[in-house]
């Protein structure tokens, strides 16, 4: 399984043109269906900006059950998951 | 020329009526101006930013006991070249971040810096909040502002109280007003501004000035900062403040004639969580 380093492929986690760096590196795992692990090490908190430009815009484009079944989290803290989690919640009401 | 005096907060109204009228051939006289925060540094900048823009001089009068600080903090190098584009400054203070004109471009570079300055007065504290509000403040005044003249920012830590003190300001359109023109070409009707503020601070609530504009930017702020800090929020006649009791109170702007929007945070590092790389066993979502 391939694994995508968030803080190695962009260079930062705050603006929307970042987000959109990782939107496009992940887009094809879903579009082969080919689970992808994506790991938060050494990540600094994202904005709600990052995310709705990234994994959000891959919410949008291929459903939220797609998504949790590419899409595997690894070596996130508690504080990353507590954000993360939230956006996901806004994003999908 | 003729001079205003800046003594208190509400005698700001003055100089924000002067930008308003684009009246820009004024001194200003802060002697009397009993502590500057960063959000009265900045609302300061403005003024004189603009009049560098427009061509025009004045000078500003502080008490000589302060004029060290202004020196220090860069404010007459910055306002005399960040008029046109951010121009790197080379002051430095040890316990601030000197005055930066900022952008999305400017960010992620200016948020790293921030964190590490910091860092040494926030040992073993997790400072990523920090992140968070100066990006989803940023964000925002590029997504929903038109400010010309991009962002300011200025931070400060305060060692009796432990605080990290930063205010962002923009001379953009105020939130009420985008707030509005989204309401009106949603054929939806135009609210009373301290409603439209108080619209925007809803989580969900978005002017989708773009499509992956979702409505959580000031709710995010807002609810990371709720039992660490404060905020306030002053656009155009309006004003919001998260205080200590974790409650958002809406009133009337202090400052008549205020334009744009300036947004002050103070984190109490007392109270940031520890940090903790602690990895989770198992992500679910």
């Amino acid at each position: 399984m391939k694994t995508v380093n968030v803080n190695k492929s962009v260079n930062g986690v705050y603006s929307s043109v970042d987000g959109y760096t990782l939107y496009c590196i992940l887009r094809p795992y879903f579009i082969s269906n080919q689970i992808v692990t994506v790991s938060f090490k050494d990540m600094p908190l994202m904005s709600s900006s990052f995310f709705n430009s990234s994994f959000g815009e891959l919410i949008d484009e291929f459903g939220i059950s797609n998504f949790k079944e590419i899409i595997k989290i690894v070596d996130i803290t508690n504080s990353q998951a507590k954000f993360f989690r939230r956006y996901l919640e806004m994003h999908i009401q | 020329m003729s001079t205003i005096e800046i003594s208190d907060l509400r005698s700001f109204s003055v100089l924000f009526d002067r930008i308003r009228n684009k009246d820009l051939s004024y001194n200003i006289d802060a002697t009397s101006f009993p502590f500057f925060e960063p959000k009265h540094i900045l609302m300061l900048v403005e003024y004189f930013v603009l009049q560098n823009y427009n061509g025009r001089d004045g000078v500003l009068h502080l008490h000589p006991e302060i004029e060290w600080y202004f020196d220090a903090i860069g404010f007459e190098q910055f306002c005399n070249t960040n008029y046109i584009s951010p121009t790197e400054q080379s002051k430095s203070i040890r316990t601030a971040i000197p005055i930066i004109r900022i952008d999305t471009n400017t960010m992620n570079s200016y948020i790293d810096s921030a964190k590490k300055f910091f860092q040494r007065y926030c040992i073993g504290k997790d400072t990523d909040i920090l992140g968070i509000c100066i990006s989803e403040i940023i964000n925002n005044v590029y997504d929903h502002s038109h400010s010309e003249h991009d962002a300011y920012i200025f931070s400060q830590y305060y060692t009796k109280t432990n605080m990290i003190r930063f205010a962002i300001s923009d001379l953009g359109v105020g939130i009420p007003a985008t707030v509005n023109n989204y309401l009106v070409k949603s054929g939806m009707e135009v609210l009373p501004n301290l409603e439209a503020l108080k619209w925007a601070t809803e989580k969900g609530k978005t002017v989708k000035s773009s499509d992956r504009n979702m409505g959580m930017g000031l709710d995010n702020i807002i609810t990371s900062l709720r039992e660490i800090g404060t905020l306030e929020i002053f656009s155009d006649d309006t004003y919001c403040v998260l205080g200590n009791d974790g409650d958002l109170r809406f009133g009337l702007n202090p400052i008549r004639n205020f334009t744009g929007t300036l947004i002050a945070i103070d984190i109490n590092i007392n109270k940031l969580d520890i940090f903790d790389e602690t990895i989770l066993d198992d992500f679910t979502f």
